[in-house]
């Protein structure tokens, strides 16, 4: 229960290897929204970066313009309308929606049928495994997650409750035999 | 490596031109993550559905 990373078949990995790229179904040159990779890089530049004003933003893809100009070539964006625009309609995730439609098919009562029973329901839903493998893949959480449970003791001895994975639920998840003979930080073996 | 799912769901109320509609929308989120992460819009808590919630007529 050290977390070690491992191949799906198990093969145990070096420690600091990075994990693989994101699941997705797109091309990896498939910007869109975005024309290329240079104008993402943009966005993400103006927007997140420099947290640039509206203002700001208009004179400086004017003067790209202007630069652009002899080359016949348009700016990554034409204003901070467009720019807002752009972002706005970035997909988040790649996961698709999805529906199905359900009703009741239990056993019907005699008289008439609460509407209930006799309507149909749509539910809408995303593919959770997918999610759940971004989510163990996002490089934003390395050294914010834990991929094993923990158990946390201060300086008196004192258990220290944390996170999700330093709570009991989780230790006693993960319990197995093969986890005594492992060796692990603190000198705590689970009785009982 | 073991990986606990988090589910939760909460009615919402949402107003439009048309009416009012009530969705129940159900978020899941990983255990593995640390809380600060979790609560810090970093993409750990997914909408991943909205649910069916079949009504009974009070007559």
């Amino acid at each position: 229960m050290l977390g070690q990373p491992c191949s799906e078949d198990g093969a145990n990995l070096p420690l600091n290897i990075p994990p693989p790229p994101r699941y997705t179904n797109r091309d990896p040159d498939d910007w869109t929204p975005y024309r290329s990779r240079i104008e993402f890089e943009t966005a993400q530049f103006i927007y997140c970066r420099a947290q640039m004003s509206a203002p700001n933003i208009d004179t400086l893809l004017d003067l790209w313009a202007s630069t652009l100009l002899k080359h016949n070539e348009p700016p990554p964006f034409a204003n901070h309308t467009d720019l807002y625009n752009t972002i706005d309609s970035t997909p988040l995730g790649d996961v698709a929606w999805q529906s199905f439609s359900l009703r009741y098919n239990g056993d019907e009562p005699e008289g008439t049928l609460p509407q209930w029973m006799t309507s149909e329901y749509d539910v809408w839903f995303r593919d959770p495994h997918t999610i759940i493998k971004n989510m163990i893949g996002n490089p934003d959480y390395n050294h914010h997650a834990d991929v094993a449970p923990v158990r946390i003791f201060n300086s008196n001895g004192s258990r220290v409750y944390q996170n999700f994975m330093s709570g009991d639920w989780a230790w006693e998840e993960a319990v197995s035999s093969i986890f005594f003979f492992c060796p692990h930080i603190f000198d705590t073996p689970r009785t009982g | 490596m073991l990986v606990p799912i988090i589910l939760g769901s909460d009615k919402t109320t949402v107003s439009v031109a048309t009416g009012q509609n009530e969705y129940y929308p159900l978020y899941m989120s990983i255990g593995s993550v640390h809380n600060n992460i979790r609560r810090a819009h970093c993409g750990a808590l997914a909408l991943i559905a909205f649910l069916a919630i079949p009504k009974s007529e009070s007559s």
